[in-house]
């Protein structure tokens, strides 16, 4: 949808649903619709933001866009190139192109190794250097990240979190990426190291033009780095529009609720604001409800919420909603 | 609950039927064959044999596949056969010589988890305290000796020095249970020494791991007691590895104790198997073979059976 | 401000001192904390991670285990008595029926192998005599359904892993609050919940406090949580409260430059995009390698001078009621002031 020329990547219609299999032959009894159907397309130098609660399939999305699931299906338009018609071949130096960093930064990171050789690893796939090069590169790039190179020599173990989300994103910089999909990098870390790594981020956006698909559940933060927000539920997309339009004029009732919910570190603000308490929790995606997604906790739902599912279009240029009750222009349909 | 006990005898019927061809397989590939050793030990004896005379009464000149059949055709019908060197069906053996391997066996496992569990609760309760390292060290060492040098060095010395021999004459645990344990109590205790040092490490270190989990603090929290912190919440969560543990012993036991019935001059099935092993009494061998991968499985179905007991998030399926 | 606030203090810590030894280094986890919580308040401990704040609310209920941890000091008044001196069976009595606790993983925190009713019951047991299972088993379906869980006399019989998550934090706090506690400390209820439950979960604690008369003494990493419902809020950084006062104090006019770098580091959704994210510079403090005689901030302060690193900074009253330990309070302050946030 609103695919224009300079578009970095276009994602038309992505489902990634999981079978869920039972017994001893492995029988198909249903599938998580983890993805069920999603359009979105990201300009050269910007960020998507997608934002949900745990079970909304919002990592699952960044999962499929760099094809690490075998269940995607969908169009992944890359630079103009569709992943489906490559060969294993291009696609693998086109993945070099896109790169991911995730949450738990320990995780993905090898422990017998020191942060230099991890990063010179990279370096070395895709550039033919030599050792000392890609070393003195590996230094440069932990230096970027604000990493002193002092510690290049130094383990993953012996660094804090914040540190080793530092290392992670040095890592993904080493392949030279155009797009890096960022899977609640911030999401572990403490508020002052937290500002740290979104800061940097945005740093090194603005330094190699580098086009982001920010994954969170924090609505406060996903909004700061983004230019766009997709805000996610059981698998598809509740509302998508520009970061600033979505705090002022949000349209979907779960998105309001999302507001709601986030928190405001000024008193005034905070009690002023409209309080939105959603009843129950997110349903399990195996066993979606019929109908809306939301309308099992929606305090807006009427009968035709529940009979059948609303689409998302634009109700105004360049805002999209997936709600029965918003109408064309915006208005809400008492 | 009881569909799921039905279903899972059920899936025994192919499992036992593996275990039928793999043995009666590897019995036939074994270099000599039950009529060598017959012809043999005939020989020695000094009678004249015809050796193809013994082969058709032996059941043995008809094709592999054919005697397979003929075997499990009886099987089905719930003969075993009859010994090729003993004058008894292999049914009457086993239901004489079971009893025999199974009280050891269980006594043996009654012994264990008797020492183990309370103690190696306790180890964990007082962790680096003396007992603590005093039950661990004791452990290791029991670990560590193999169980024939324990048999023997109990075997001879309070002979020599005391005159005194645990009971070597059979008795039935219902005729005579005092003639009974005198046999059982000394060689099932030391069977039991190996699996409960290991048992007393593994619930130590079970119930330690346990004590460090979020919902033990939580009953810190409410009030409760040293005492109900460790019976209530700490036991019965650390038993759930500890059950997987011992379940997976269970057929080690049976099958380790081939040396103690040896030692002690036990009538069980080990001693049994190991001369039918001898002397290739195909039928002994299979029927023995078979029973016992029956009640192993039997057992790891009870075992199973406590883990939901033990666990509600356990789904049998 | 809560009408259910009355004057006098239902706790008062006073130079609490809790410690951690490995290796041969101490690690003070608390270091010289004092604080009160008044009846019927809603207090916040806010700090980041090894700032100390759970470790304090654990010294309070006597749940630090020795090795390795041990409480070095300090007065612990909860309802007229010191909690320090009293014996270790008066103390179980007291917890979970006067002080009650709620933890971070709802996942974690309840026995998977008992029901959720057995648990309940048990604690209202522990510290009523006389009370049958049944009547126990009684009551915790009567707090199950205050917390709003439906269906509450079938659910007693369920296990925790046939509860969600807001569903199990939510048992806890029907747990926890079971006996009616004075005090009930939350360390960080909300953070491994979604940010609709949260809200549901924040409500239901709130509303369960005020029908009791509970002070809740809620610890958590969130300044946005503490703004909505705090009466106080006292600011941790390692081992120490570094500010205190109420809501408004810290939120409108904080003193302590740690405190103005939380407030600004976290992003507004009520703010344009470009207002910009203030961000702390360098790593918490480790407390094993941290000196006793100087601010722990400084080395990430940008108003740090000489003395920072040589002398602790004692508290002193910013406005009445509002405490702070910095020495640079006033010019951090009138640069707060003009920069107008």
């Amino acid at each position: 949808m609103s695919e224009k020329q300079g578009d970095l990547l276009v994602v038309r219609g992505l489902k990634v649903h999981f079978p869920v299999t039972r017994g001893l032959l492995k029988r198909t009894v249903g599938y998580v619709k983890a993805v069920d159907g999603v359009s979105f397309s990201i300009p050269r130098g910007e960020t998507l933001g997608i934002v949900g609660e745990s079970g909304s399939g919002k990592s699952t999305v960044g999962n499929g866009v760099l094809r690490a699931t075998p269940y995607a299906v969908g169009d992944v338009i890359f630079d103009g190139v569709n992943l489906a018609d490559m060969s294993k071949a291009e696609t693998r130096r086109l993945r070099r192109r896109m790169q991911v960093v995730m949450q738990d930064p320990y995780a993905s990171l090898d422990p017998r190794m020191n942060v230099r050789d991890l990063i010179a690893e990279g370096v070395r796939i895709h550039r033919s250097m030599t050792k000392a090069e890609a070393a003195a590169r590996a230094e440069e790039l932990l230096e970027l990240v604000g990493i002193r190179r002092a510690f290049a020599d130094r383990f993953p173990h012996e660094f804090s979190g914040g540190q080793r989300q530092r290392i992670c994103i040095a890592r993904a910089l080493a392949m030279e990426p155009e797009f890096i999909v960022c899977d609640e990098v911030v999401s572990a870390l403490d508020v002052s190291i937290q500002a740290q790594v979104v800061t940097l981020l945005m740093e090194l956006q603005r330094l190699f033009g580098l086009t982001y698909m920010f994954i969170g559940h924090d609505l406060s933060v996903v909004r700061y780095i983004s230019n766009t927000i997709a805000v996610m539920y059981l698998g598809k997309f509740m509302e998508l529009t520009e970061s600033e339009t979505l705090y002022e004029t949000p349209l979907h009732p779960y998105t309001r609720a999302l507001i709601s919910a986030a928190p405001i570190p000024d008193p005034r603000v905070d009690r002023a604001r409209e309080r939105i308490l959603l009843k129950g929790e997110i349903p399990n995606p195996l066993d979606p409800p019929p109908g809306c997604r939301f309308c099992t906790r929606c305090p807006y739902a009427q009968d035709a919420c529940r009979e059948s599912e609303p689409a998302l279009r634009e109700v105004v240029p360049g805002h999209f909603v997936a709600c029965r009750r918003v109408g064309e222009g915006g208005q809400w349909i008492g | 609950m009881g569909k799921y006990i039905v279903k899972r005898i059920l899936l025994l019927i192919p499992t036992v039927l593996v275990v039928c061809v793999l043995t009666f397989a590897m019995m036939r590939m074994l270099p000599g064959s039950a009529l060598d050793f017959m012809v043999k030990r005939l020989t020695a004896a000094g009678q004249n044999v015809d050796v193809e005379t013994l082969r058709v009464r032996l059941g043995l000149d008809k094709p592999a596949v054919t005697q397979f059949f003929i075997w499990i055709g009886g099987v089905m019908r719930g003969d075993l056969g009859n010994s090729l060197f003993q004058y008894e069906s292999v049914g009457g053996i086993i239901a004489r010589e079971l009893p025999v391997t199974l009280e050891l066996g269980f006594l043996e496992l009654f012994w264990t988890i008797l020492f183990s569990v309370p103690l190696g609760l306790w180890c964990a309760a007082r962790q680096d305290g003396i007992p603590d390292y005093t039950f661990r060290v004791f452990a290791i060492i029991f670990m560590a000796i193999p169980t024939f040098l324990v048999a023997s060095v109990v075997l001879v010395y309070p002979a020599a020095w005391w005159g005194y021999a645990p009971n070597i004459k059979y008795a039935g645990l219902f005729q005579d249970f005092r003639a009974n344990m005198g046999m059982f109590l000394v060689p099932s205790i030391i069977g039991a020494l190996a699996q409960t040092g290991m048992q007393l490490r593994m619930v130590r270190t079970c119930c330690l791991e346990t004590m460090r989990t979020d919902f033990v603090r939580t009953a810190w929290a409410k009030g409760c007691g040293e005492g109900r912190v460790l019976v209530r919440h700490v036991f019965r969560n650390s038993m759930i590895p500890v059950v997987t543990v011992i379940g997976g012993s269970v057929a080690g036991v049976f099958g380790g104790n081939v040396i103690l019935e040896n030692l002690f001059n036990i009538p069980g099935v080990g001693q049994q198997l190991i001369t039918a092993l001898d002397q290739r009494d195909y039928t002994v061998i299979q029927g023995c073979v078979l029973v016992m991968a029956v009640i192993v499985m039997l057992i790891n179905l009870i075992v199973d059976i406590c883990y939901k007991w033990l666990d509600p998030r356990v789904e049998l399926d | 401000m809560d009408d259910n606030i009355r004057g006098d203090s239902i706790l008062e810590v006073r130079h609490l001192r809790t410690s951690f030894f490995a290796d041969g280094s101490e690690l003070r986890a608390v270091d010289d904390m004092s604080y009160s919580v008044r009846r019927g308040e809603f207090c916040a401990i806010i700090g980041e991670s090894g700032s100390g704040k759970s470790v304090s609310a654990l010294s309070v209920m006597r749940l630090i285990s020795y090795p390795p941890g041990f409480i070095k000091g300090g007065e612990i008044i909860f309802d007229g008595r010191d909690l320090m001196g009293v014996s270790d069976k008066e103390m179980q009595s007291i917890r979970g029926s006067e002080i009650s606790m709620i933890f971070q993983e709802p996942g974690t925190a309840l026995n998977p192998v008992m029901t959720i009713g057995a648990q309940i019951a048990e604690n209202i047991r522990l510290h009523e005599k006389g009370v049958s299972r049944a009547e126990a088993e009684k009551r915790a379906a009567e707090l199950l359904a205050l917390v709003d869980i439906p269906n509450p006399e079938t659910r007693i019989r369920d296990y925790p892993h046939q509860f969600s998550g807001g569903m199990k934090q939510r048992a806890m706090i029907a747990m926890a609050m079971s006996c009616r506690p004075k005090l009930l400390f939350a360390d960080e209820p909300t953070t491994a919940l979604d940010v609709t439950v949260q809200a549901q979960v924040l409500e239901q604690m709130n509303d369960m406090r005020r029908r009791f008369g509970t002070s809740l003494v809620l610890i958590t990493h969130n300044l946005g949580v503490v703004a909505r419902y705090a009466d106080s809020v006292k600011i941790m950084y390692g081992g120490r409260i570094v500010e205190s006062g109420t809501t408004d104090d810290i939120f409108l006019s904080p003193a302590h430059p740690y405190t103005m770098g939380l407030i600004r580091a976290v992003p507004r959704l009520d703010l344009p995009r470009s207002h910009g994210l203030y961000t702390i510079r360098g790593e918490p403090p480790d407390m094993s390698a941290t000196p006793p005689d100087c601010c722990p901030f400084y080395y990430r302060c940008p108003y740090e001078y000489e003395r920072c690193r040589t002398e602790r900074p004692a508290d002193e009253e910013a406005s009445p009621g509002h405490v702070c330990a910095c020495f640079r309070r006033e010019l951090a302050a009138a640069d707060w002031k003009e920069a107008g946030t």
